[in-house]
This record gives structure tokens, sequence and C-alpha cells, in this order.
């Protein structure tokens, strides 16, 4: 049988994968053995990746999205999907890879397991990889299992230490009940539609939802999802893993974090509309997401240790951002995913600069109060930057229920900006650069939104018109940020209270999800 | 806080026959805070002797009582000497000298043979049996880690409560005294009862309010013996290591300003309050039985028998091992030196005594006959607070054993006070801007609005950062100013003030440093025309321990300010003036300046040349060069250890060094330091000291009363030592007396290290700063001073001073005399016996 060129170019980038998972398979046999030599092939092979990922994307542009032939028996095998989606992806892996692999090359110099380390930086890189270009649901499985191994090898590269041993035991668990929800899941899903092909699941699922036809199961695996990414992206109560595994060389917790971590989101956005032919499971997927993201992002506030608290706020921008998925708002997710990578692994990989910023900043505290006047005054200025910048762009936001609510999330967040810029009498000076900041920002704001739509809209779901139920919970959701916030904007007067005291230690602890968890597992043992 | 008188008298559900006075409880607390070396944070990471407790003690007891207390080791791995003695370092004649100069060691070896044997018997290192606690037995009676769980959740809390300004939302018990705040957080955290204690916050809340009477009740209730208390509490304190190592710091801090402070007090009360709990906690059963009988190890630290075994024979090789190094550095020191030129020099250097320096110096005076260096304490004497442009607190720059007398305000050179004031406005409202900045990227909810639209801008960042152009953050010192203010900031000596705090200092102080300087580095006649005073200072980025690299003698700071106000000093006419009256005759021709070296790079920079003289320019111009030349022969000199290629520009790749961030060895800091040389520099100049010893230049013929050599064995030799023992107990084991692995440092509270997810506070040195991956970069050695002055005046200070004499008799250092030729002639043995040394040794 003749294959067209574009398949055979979607299978010819198995190489992108293969290259690296290969690479790391001769050093875990021993068979490279130079820390230089390691080094030197596995970057210079990541470094070509990401060009690659430019010639695909040319490819693409004019084929649109390609599938590779599935390899295996008949029709149960695996394939290769290269679309907007999934390539943004690999570049973004690719690129970070690059970052992190030549990071580790002085950071763990010395160590006599080196090789060895950076061969599973390029088993675990090569697996995300095998995840992100996955074209159909059993690639999808696979790759999901085998990031969270590849990942495992990682998190116990350290093996004396019995605390790294712990945590990566409490991930391991973790990790295997989300497994078993995207098995039944897949296995749910290629036998409503009967196929395993992602694009054909992404329309026929598009055309269930518009048609408002739930197929058998379907519904059920909708909810499935939701828990499988639940668990791969450490939403409470299960985050406790996340908080731990810095047991390990930074350059883990970097990638982690910048990586790994997002396979939840990238899996809600991969299956497109399923998740929305449950009646429950978009309401599902924002309650989870947003109760971490605020639980996370205030408990993050509370910590003290520099990577600790930035565990928690990686667990928030993943709650974050499932909780856009919930939305509907897969593209904006997407970006909010590969921003809030770039953020993260720079801030672990420069996390031994803490004390200097500290100094900089002057140090953390709580000071007074904004006055409720200029917190009145500064939701309003927010409020007419934004409306000012969508009209001169020409965005309506109210087209979209998504987008007012992600916009309103947007000008809380400003106004705490501005607020900030106008405690304490500031001069002038100062609150003219934050009002340029915020200005800066909101448009940035737009930007991505708009970039997001063109780059991904032919991959990912937009879904504009939510079940009531999703809506309110959407409502609940804005509602609850904006509470948290003006709660925070007066933390400075609340915090001495009986009530916010005891508060403080519960939220600290985390509401002590995490040791609760430790117990199960002791008495498991 | 006032004490809270209890309603009701807590009565104790045990008491066993109260053996222990309330006095005694008290007391011991005392004697065993003292026992634990301070931590200081690491915005001033100054070495500590880690030992410091203990010299009071012989080196060997004090191995026992860790092995004991801590498990600890005081010596290395067995398998480093056996490779030592394989290799031919240590010979069968160190090994006799190990035997028969401790025949009195209990436990050990009397034969070079069994020795020996013992020594290349491949066995894994022993686990010392420790001293138990009720957390251990815990453990024990219940299969899971309690005595983890215990340091961790203190360790958590006492997190919350120190922390200077990492969290935002910080702990609102921290206006209570530590004790206090503990237990109102205690009695609300519910983790231990989750973890499966049952009751716990009950039995917090029965506790007495006082941190004293906390630990006299667990005295009590557990039936301490009364021999036992100082060893209970201070096996404690061991298992919170690190907090209690910071809370003996701010103890140390407030003795030194003649006040008092309670922290450690406290923390050990809390950590009593856990022994309490668990006690109660499991009170039926198995743990009580065991206490019971346990209990009674605390009369003594006395190891098993095969224990003690391997400790002594251990330290018998450790012994032996110090010995073939004494008698290299023997016979390295009698070889013919350089003969000095005693022309008029162009320039007399002054570095610190750092054994950084050693190298430095040496390659300084191979590129000229008119260089001369001197070596002395890099903060120059003047014991100052430096308090940079726009603070109005700064940190202490002198050595952490004494208090700062003035403190120095930075100014802007040649700018007038308005101006000064609207860079310093400039510079708040650009720290405002910043602090909003990071509040919204920082806050709940807010940063979801940063992320998202400015998270893609650190693209930017991780490229930058990766090749080394800029830094991941801007440096402290000089953060909000411009390039043109940056390059102006100076420090002033002219009375001043700052939020009502006299600044600089008065002409008769100034004096008074002046010649107090001159005198104690010998330097009062034969000036150059141009005197440099070289402070130095470490170039690096992403490093936590940055300030570990500056200059310990300036607290853990760079020594570029001491050095710049020591110059500025010496050329105020008017103390030339006074020092002539009291017999210090500068010639007029002859200019003071002020430098860096900085250590990471080997650049030194000479500052403050816009008021050279134009007489000195091309002096000043020679010189760099003359510096240039010695910093690029210094770079290739050390490339060896830094493993540098050989095929690449070692001076760019070591430079390359100092802006990597992901460098976990950017310089070896104070690595290999193994001697310590009190004698002129002609004594030692031509010879490869190999950047291990630190040089303090001393002429005992100018020093009429010994005062100059009293304050050298009393306050440099100390720190020597100090700087000495921490990278010694951080190479011997690193888990306990060092922060591990640097991979996995997790910053907390901006005061110290954790390593991993959580765990105690560490201290010490990280693994990384004395071992490269295959050998040791910091070999194991006590610090060997060797001084060239009478013996009697040694003996006069050694008597006078009970802790030098703490130091020398209890085997903490080596100490050797040197004759005029600087050949060693004698070791100090004991109570003030020395032996000559003979020429058998130094021939081997």
């Amino acid at each position: 049988m003749e294959i067209p060129f574009a398949q055979q170019f979607a299978l010819m980038m198995y190489i992108v994968p293969a290259s690296l998972l290969f690479i790391g398979f001769l050093v875990r046999v021993g068979i490279m053995q130079s820390v230089e030599q390691v080094f030197q092939i596995g970057r210079a092979t990541t470094t070509g990746l990401f060009i690659l990922s430019f010639i695909a994307t040319a490819i693409i542009f004019f084929t649109g999205a390609i599938v590779s032939p599935i390899i295996g028996i008949d029709n149960i095998g695996i394939s290769l999907r290269l679309d907007a989606l999934s390539i943004a992806l690999w570049w973004l892996v690719s690129f970070m890879g690059m970052f992190i692999i030549q990071f580790s090359r002085n950071y763990l110099d010395g160590d006599n397991r080196h090789a060895h380390f950076l061969g599973g930086l390029y088993t675990t890189i090569g697996a995300v990889l095998f995840l992100v270009l996955s074209g159909n649901l059993w690639q999808l499985v696979i790759g999901w299992i085998g990031t969270s191994l590849a990942l495992h090898q990682l998190l116990v590269f350290y093996h004396d230490r019995p605390r790294a041993i712990s945590a990566a035991h409490k991930k391991f668990v973790v990790a295997r009940l989300g497994d078993a929800c995207l098995v039944i899941a897949a296995i749910l899903i290629a036998r409503a539609f009967g196929t395993s092909d992602l694009g054909a699941i992404f329309e026929a699922t598009q055309q269930a939802n518009a048609e408002n036809i739930v197929p058998a199961g379907v519904g059920i695996a909708g909810i499935l999802v939701v828990l499988a990414a639940s668990l791969k992206s450490a939403m409470f109560p299960t985050h406790g893993w996340l908080l731990e595994v810095m047991e390990t060389p930074t350059p883990v917790s970097a990638l982690l974090h910048a990586g790994l971590l997002n396979a939840g989101t990238f899996l809600v956005v991969r299956l497109g509309y399923t998740i929305f032919l449950s009646p429950v499971a978009p309401a599902l997927l924002i309650i989870i997401g947003g109760f971490t993201a605020i639980f996370a992002s205030s408990a993050m506030i509370t910590q003290n240790s520099v990577k600790v608290s930035l565990a928690y706020s990686s667990a928030a921008h993943m709650g974050f951002m499932l909780m856009l998925c919930g939305f509907g708002a897969h593209s904006i997710a997407i970006m909010h995913l590969i921003a809030h990578s770039f953020y993260k692994a720079h801030a672990f990989l420069s996390s031994g600069s803490i004390v200097e910023y500290t100094q900089n900043t002057g140090k953390q505290k709580l000071n007074t109060a904004p006055s409720p006047a200029w917190v009145a005054i500064n939701l309003v200025l927010s409020l007419s930057i934004f409306s000012v910048i969508a009209y001169i762009i020409g965005i309506d936001v109210t087209q979209k229920p998504y987008e007012m609510a992600l916009g309103a999330i947007f000008i809380i967040a400003i106004t705490h900006l501005l607020n900030k810029g106008t405690l304490e009498h500031s001069p002038a000076y100062v609150i003219g650069r934050t009002m340029i900041m915020a200005v800066a920002v909101t448009v940035a704001f737009f930007s991505l939104e708009l970039v997001a739509a063109w780059l991904l809209s032919s991959a990912v779901a937009t879904v504009t018109t939510p079940t009531t139920i999703t809506f309110v919970v959407m409502f609940g959701a804005v509602f609850a940020f904006g509470i948290v916030t003006m709660l925070g904007s007066f933390l400075p007067i609340l915090v001495q209270r009986p009530a916010w005291r005891a508060f403080y230690v519960h939220l600290k602890n985390g509401f002590y999800a995490n040791t609760l968890f430790d117990r199960l597992i002791s008495s498991s043992r | 806080m006032a004490v809270k008188a209890l309603k009701q008298p807590y009565k104790p559900t045990i008491l066993e026959q109260p053996t222990v006075t309330r006095e005694n409880a008290i007391s011991a607390v005392d004697r065993a805070s003292r026992r634990l070396a301070p931590l200081w944070s690491l915005r001033n990471f100054v070495a500590v002797n880690p030992y410091l407790g203990f010299t009071g003690k012989t080196f060997e007891e004090t191995a026992q009582i860790f092995a004991r207390r801590a498990g600890a080791h005081m010596t290395a791995p067995r398998s480093f000497y056996a490779q030592a003695i394989r290799d031919g370092r240590i010979t069968d004649t160190d090994l006799e000298h190990a035997i028969s100069d401790n025949l009195s060691l209990e436990g050990a070896s009397h034969n070079t043979e069994a020795l020996k044997a013992f020594a290349l018997h491949n066995e894994p290192d022993c686990t010392y049996e420790t001293l138990p606690t009720i957390a251990h037995l815990a453990n024990k009676a219940t299969n899971d880690n309690w005595s983890d769980f215990v340091t961790e959740s203190i360790s958590k809390w006492a997190g919350g409560y120190f922390d200077k300004g990492q969290s935002y939302w910080h702990s609102p018990f921290k206006d209570l005294a530590p004790f206090a705040a503990w237990r109102a957080e205690a009695e609300i955290d519910r983790s231990s009862e989750v973890r499966g204690i049952k009751g716990f916050r009950k039995i917090i809340a029965q506790l007495p309010q006082s941190a004293e009477e906390t630990i006299v009740l667990g005295i009590e209730k557990l039936g301490i013996p009364a021999e036992g208390l100082e060893r209970y509490l201070h096996r404690l304190m061991l298992t919170i290591h690190g907090w209690a190592s910071y809370g003996r710091y701010q103890l140390w801090e407030a003795e030194l300003r003649n006040a008092n402070d309670n922290t450690l007090t406290d923390l050990l009360a809390i950590r009593m309050a856990w022994e309490i709990a668990l006690f109660e906690a499991f009170s039926t059963g198995v743990v009580k039985d065991a206490w019971a009988t346990q209990k009674r190890q605390f009369v003594s630290d006395k190891l098993q028998e095969q224990e003690q075994h391997i400790l002594a024979n251990e330290l018998l090789l450790q012994y032996a091992f110090e010995k073939a190094y004494q008698r290299n550095l023997i016979s390295t020191l009698a070889q013919p030196k350089q003969k000095a030129v005693s022309n008029r020099k162009q320039v007399q250097a002054a570095f610190c005594i750092d054994v950084r320096s050693e190298v430095f110096r040496r390659a300084f005076e191979s590129t000229s006959d008119g260089v001369e260096t001197i070596g002395f304490a890099g903060f120059f004497g003047f014991p100052i607070e430096y308090v940079h442009l726009g603070d109005t607190e700064g940190g202490a720059q002198c050595p952490a054993l004494i208090t700062p007398q003035f403190t120095i305000r930075e100014t802007v050179d040649g700018a007038s006070d308005a101006e000064i004031d609207s860079i310093i406005q400039q510079r708040t409202m650009q720290q405002h801007i910043t602090k909003a900045w990071r509040s919204f990227k920082m806050g709940a909810v807010s940063c979801f609005g940063f992320v998202g639209p400015v998270g893609l801008a650190y693209l930017k960042n991780l490229i930058t950062d990766t090749f080394g152009v800029g830094r991941p953050v801007p440096k402290s010192s000089t953060f909000g100013f411009d390039k043109d203010t940056v390059s102006r900031l100076t420090p002033s000596i002219n009375t001043n003030d700052i939020d009502g705090r006299t600044t600089g200092i008065a002409l008769e102080q100034q004096l008074d440093l002046a010649e107090g300087m001159l005198r104690a580095m010998s330097l009062t006649n034969n000036f150059a025309r141009v005197v440099m005073l070289v402070g130095h200072g470490a170039t690096t980025v992403n490093n936590p321990y940055t300030s570990g690299l500056d200059c310990g003698a300036c607290g853990g700071h760079s020594g570029e300010a001491n050095a710049r106000v020591a110059a500025q000093t010496l050329n105020n006419p008017a103390v030339r003036a006074g020092l002539a009256k009291r017999g210090i005759n500068i010639p007029e021709d002859t200019i003071f300046v002020g430098g860096k070296h900085d250590t990471t790079t080997d650049e030194v920079t000479i500052f403050d040349q816009t008021g050279i003289p134009a007489t000195h320019k091309n002096d000043i111009a020679d010189i760099q060069e003359q510096l240039n030349l010695a910093g690029k022969l210094s770079r290739t000199e050390r490339s060896t250890l830094l493993n540098v290629d050989n095929a690449q520009d070692i001076d760019k790749a070591v430079i390359r060094r100092s802006k990597d961030w992901s460098q976990v060895r950017p310089e070896w800091g104070l690595a290999g330091c193994a001697a310590f040389i009190v004698a002129p520099r002609e004594q030692t100049q031509g010879i490869d000291l190999d950047g291990r010893s630190f040089l303090h230049t001393y002429k005992w013929q100018q020093d009429d009363n010994f005062s100059v050599l009293e304050s050298i064995m009393t306050a440099p030799m100390v720190v020597g030592s100090w700087i000495n023992l921490q990278y010694y107990a951080s190479s011997v084991d690193n888990a306990v007396f060092g922060s591990g692995n640097k991979t996995l440092h997790n910053v907390v509270g901006t005061v110290g290290i954790l390593e991993g997810n959580g765990g105690d506070l560490r201290v010490g040195l990280p693994w990384q700063s004395v071992h490269d991956g295959e050998n040791y970069v910091h070999e194991p050695l006590r610090l060997n001073v060797m001084i060239n002055a009478p013996i009697e005046a040694m003996n006069d200070i050694i008597s006078k001073h009970g802790s030098v004499r703490e130091l020398v008799d209890n085997g903490w250092i080596y100490l050797f005399a040197l004759n005029d030729n600087g050949e060693v002639t004698h070791q100090y043995q004991q109570n003030l016996e020395w032996d000559a040394i003979s020429s058998e040794t130094v021939a081997l």
C-alpha cells in the first residue's frame, strides 16, 4: 500500500521520542559511560529535536494535522499525531530539555552517577515527547504510564535517602490510581466511538456535543479523565507528593514542574470535547481545579522554604489550568501551560538566588492594608484599562462566558498589583510606574489570548455555551477568587484575630491532607 | 512576654525518686547549651568550630561523646586511611609514632601490624549505638519513624517562626517567645493527631507555661539520673542540631552585646515537650518499660568495647595521617628561601591571612623584585559596621569574636547631600516597585494574572542565565543604583549620622587604629612608595553560600570596605603627623591604596584611583599590570583543582565559572587549609605552600612585650582553627557536621538550608565544598600552627589564656616553633612542654 508523504513524515517523527529513549537506554545498560560524551550527545540530540519542531510546523502549516499509520497489528497499535497542539508541546519540551540538560552538566559535576542522571533525564524527556505526540489512545496510555515510570527513576536517584524513597513511593501510589482511571476511560471511549484515533475522537465528540447526544459510557469516561488529570497534576487532596519530591537534584524539579505535571492539562485538552459530554465532568474540573488553585496559592504565601513554596505555586497553576479547561478555554489553558513552564523552570533553577532576591525586594511582610477607597479606585482603574484595551484591540469579552470569567479574574489580579503600588503614600513616580506595568500586562494578556486562538484553535476544543451547572460553578469560582483576593488584601488587619491565627496553622499544614496520607501509607506497610 | 502562673499546679503522673533539684536542672540546661556551636545565617555565613563547646575536653574524648550522642564520626572512613597507607603516604613510622604518642588511648591497638591490618581490613564504617530518646524508643516500639517526625515537625515550625522574609503570611505568633509561640501553634495544629499521637494537643495544653519549668518537668517525669542531665539534654538538642545551633547563635550575639537570650532554652523545652507527649501517648507498654532500663545509660558516654576499639584505632590512623603531613611540611619549610632584596620596594601589599591569598601573593611576588607582600587579618584591625547607601543598618565587618566599634556609611564620591538624597529616594522607589511586582507575582490569585501574560518573558531569563550574561537577580549591594552611581560608591570615614547613630571615625581613634594596624603587621619602617591594603571577596551567582566564600575576618562580607577605610585613614595627613609622634614615620611619598582580591577570578581591583596623586600614577599602572599577570598565574595554578580543561582558555574558563548559575563549585574556598604560619615573609618566600597555609606576617624582634604575638595567638589563630575545624568536620561526617548535597539544597527563611524537602536545618559546609566526587579536596587535618617566636613567649601566652591552652593541650591544633631561618625546631606537647624535632623525623 502506498503511504502519502505526509503520513510518512509523521511516521518518521517517531525519531523524536525514540532518539532520546535510545540514548537513555544506552546509558542505562552501560554502553555509554563517559559523562562528557553522554552530555554532548544528549544536548545535540535535544537541540536537533528543537530545530526539527520548526520543520514540522512548516509542514503542517501546509498539510494540516497529520497522523502516522498505526504501528501494530490490525488496528491495534500506536500512532503519532502532528498538529498545532502536539507540535507546540514538542517545541516546549525540547526547549526546556536543552536548558535543563545544560544546567545539569556542571550542577552534578563529580557525582559518580552523573551519566546515569543525564540518561534518566533523556529517558524522561523522551517519554514526555512520546506522550505529547500521541496519535491514538493507546499511545496516550503508554506514554502516560511511561512518563511516570521514567520520572520515578529520577525521583529515587539518591536511593540511599529514605525521604526520597518515601516521597517517590507516595507519588507511585497516586500515579497508579491515575493510570487505572485513564485505562478504563480509554477503553470506554474507544468502545463508544469505535476508534482509538485521537483526531477521529475529537471530531466525533465535537459532533456529539453539537447534537447533544452522549454515547454510552462516555459520561463516565469524562469523569475518569478528570480524575486521571487531577491525580497527575497534584490536585488537592492528592498534592502531598508534589511537596516532597525535591529529594532529587533541582533540574528534576524543573523538569517535573515545567513538564510532566502539565500532562493533566494536556490530557483534558487532547481529548477535546469528551469531558463536555458528561454533564458533571466540566463542573467537577472547575471545582477540583479552582479549589486547588485557591488553596495552593493561599498555602504558598505561608511557606518559608523556597522549593516547597514553588511546589505549592505549581499545584495552584495546575489547578488554574484545569479550571480553565472546565471553563472550555482550552487554548488559553495551553498558553498558560507554556508560560508557566518557562516561569517555573527558571524559578527552580535560580532558587539559590532567593536570599539575594529577598534582600533586594525587602523582606516579605504583611504591611498595611490598602484603604477601601483605594481598592475601589484601583478596581475601577483596572476595569477601565481592561475595557479600553479590549475595545482598541476589538475583542468583545461578553461574547464568551469563559472570557468574561477569565477577564474578571485578571481584573482582580491587576487590582491587586495596583493596590500594592499605591500603598503607604506612594510617590507619583511609583504609582505611574505601577500603572504602566498594569497596562503592559493587560496588553500582554490580550495578545496572548489572540495568539493562542490563532495558533491552537484548529487543534483544541472551544466551548462557548456551557451547561447551566457549569455556568453556575464557573460563576461561583470567579466569586471565590474575588473573595480570596479581597481577604488577602485585608490580611494585615485580620491576622491577629484568633480564628485567623488558627486558620493560618491549618492552611500552613495544607489542611493535613498530606499528613493523613503519610499515616495511611505508614499503616499499610 | 510575662510568664503566666498556672491556674492549677501541674501534677506529674509518675514521680520517680526526685534526685534532681531544680537548680541542678537549670544549670545543666546552661551547660548543655554551651556544648553547641553557633550557626550563622546565610547572609553572613561565618565559619565556626563545630566542636566549640568541647575544646575543654580532648579531641579523643570528644570523638567518643559525639559517637555516643549523635552517632557521629570524627575521622574519615577507614578506606581513606587504607588508601593513604597503600599509596605510601602514611608510612610504618607514622603509624609507630601514632601508637607511641597515644599509649593511654583506651581500646587502641598497640602494634603497627595490628593497626595496619585494622586499616586495610575492608569493613563498613561503624554505626554507633546512640543514647536513647523517647522518640527513638517509640520508633522501635511501633516500627514507625517518630524521631524523624519530631525533628520534621519542630523544623517546620521553626522555619516559620525564624523566617526572615520568605513567606508573605508569616507566623502570627512571631511576637511571642519561641516556646510560647510553639505552644500556641501546637494547641491548634492537628498534624500530630492526624498522624496518630492521641491527645497530643491536650498533653501540650497541660504543660507549664514556662520553658524552664517544662524542661524541669520532663526531667522529673522521665527520671533522668542526676549525673546524666547534661548528657541527656545535649542528646535532645542534637536531634534538632541545626535549629538549636541557630538558637545558640542568638545567644552568642546577645552575649557579645552583654545581653541574654533564651531562644535555645525554649527550643530545648519544645523538644522536651515532645518527649513528654510521646511518653504519655505511648504510656501503655513497651516504650515506658524500655525507658526504665535504658535511661541508666545516661550516666556515662562509654561506648561498647568493640566500638571503642574501632574509634580508638581510627583516631590513631588520623593521627598518623597528620604525622605524615607534618613530616612533609617540615621538610618543605627547611628548603632554602629566596634571598630578600633590601632595596626600597615599589609596593608593599597586605593581603588577608586567608589560605587563598598564599597562591596569589606568591604569584604577585614573582612578577617583580619591587613587590613585597604582607599577611594580616583581612579586616585590617578596623572593626566596622558597614552601612550600604540607603540602608540604616549594616553587617558587622569584623571577626565573629568581637563587636564592631565604628559605623561606616557608604556615600557617593563627589556628590552633594541633595544629590545623595535623590539617589536614595530613587532607589527606595525602585524597591517599592519591585516589591509591588513581587506581590503581584507571588500573591494568592494574582499569580494567575501574572504567569499567563508575563511567564513567557522568562524565556529570555533562561537564555541569559544559561549563558552567564547578567545574573538571575541583581546584586543586593548595588540594586537600584545606576552604573555611574555604582562606580562612585565609597565608604566615608568622616563623622556623620544615620538615624541618630554616629558614623565615621574621629581623628584620635583613627590614629589608634592606624598605629595598631601597622604594629600588628610589623610594618613600622621601610615603607614602599605604594602600600596596598587588599581585602577579598568572592563573585558567584545563584549560590546561597556566597557569603561563606567572602572574608571570614570581615564576618562573612567582602573586605573591600575595611581596606578602603584603612587606606583613607592612613592617607590622612593628621593621622600621619600623629603617627610620627608615636615613632612611626611614613615617608611623604608613600601612599596607601585600598584594593580587593576576587578569590573566584583572581582579579585585583584598586579603588579610589581618582584620589591618587599624579606622581604615583605610573606606579599604580605598573602595579596593576603586575597584578594582572599574577592573576593569570594564580588562575593557571588553580585550574588543575578546578578541573578546567587545559585545552580551554583558562582565564576565560575561570571567569565564566564565577557567572555560571549551575556551578556548585565556583571556587574551592579554603578547602585544603592545614597550616598557619606566623613569621616574616622572608622565611616562606618562594616556597610553594600549595594554597593550604594561612600566612601571618610577624617579626618578634619588633614586638616589645609580645603583645602582638598575644593578639595573634588569641584572635587570628583561633579564627584559623575555627575555619580549619569546620572544614575538618564537614569532610569527616558531612551528615552531622555538614550541610549535605548542594543539588538538594532548599533555602529556608533566608536563614539557612534544608536538604531536600525538609528535616532539620543543616550546619557546616556542603559536601561539594570539600570533595570533588572522587577525592577529598579538603583532606581532614587539624591545623598546624608554626610560629617564629621564642618558646618562653609562647608559653607565657598559653598559660595566660585558658582558651588558647585548651586548643593546644587538648589536641585541637598542633603548635610548632620556627627558628629565625624559618625551620621547624620544636613541637608543643602538653602542659607547656616542647619536644625538639629530631632530624630523622624530617629526613624521612
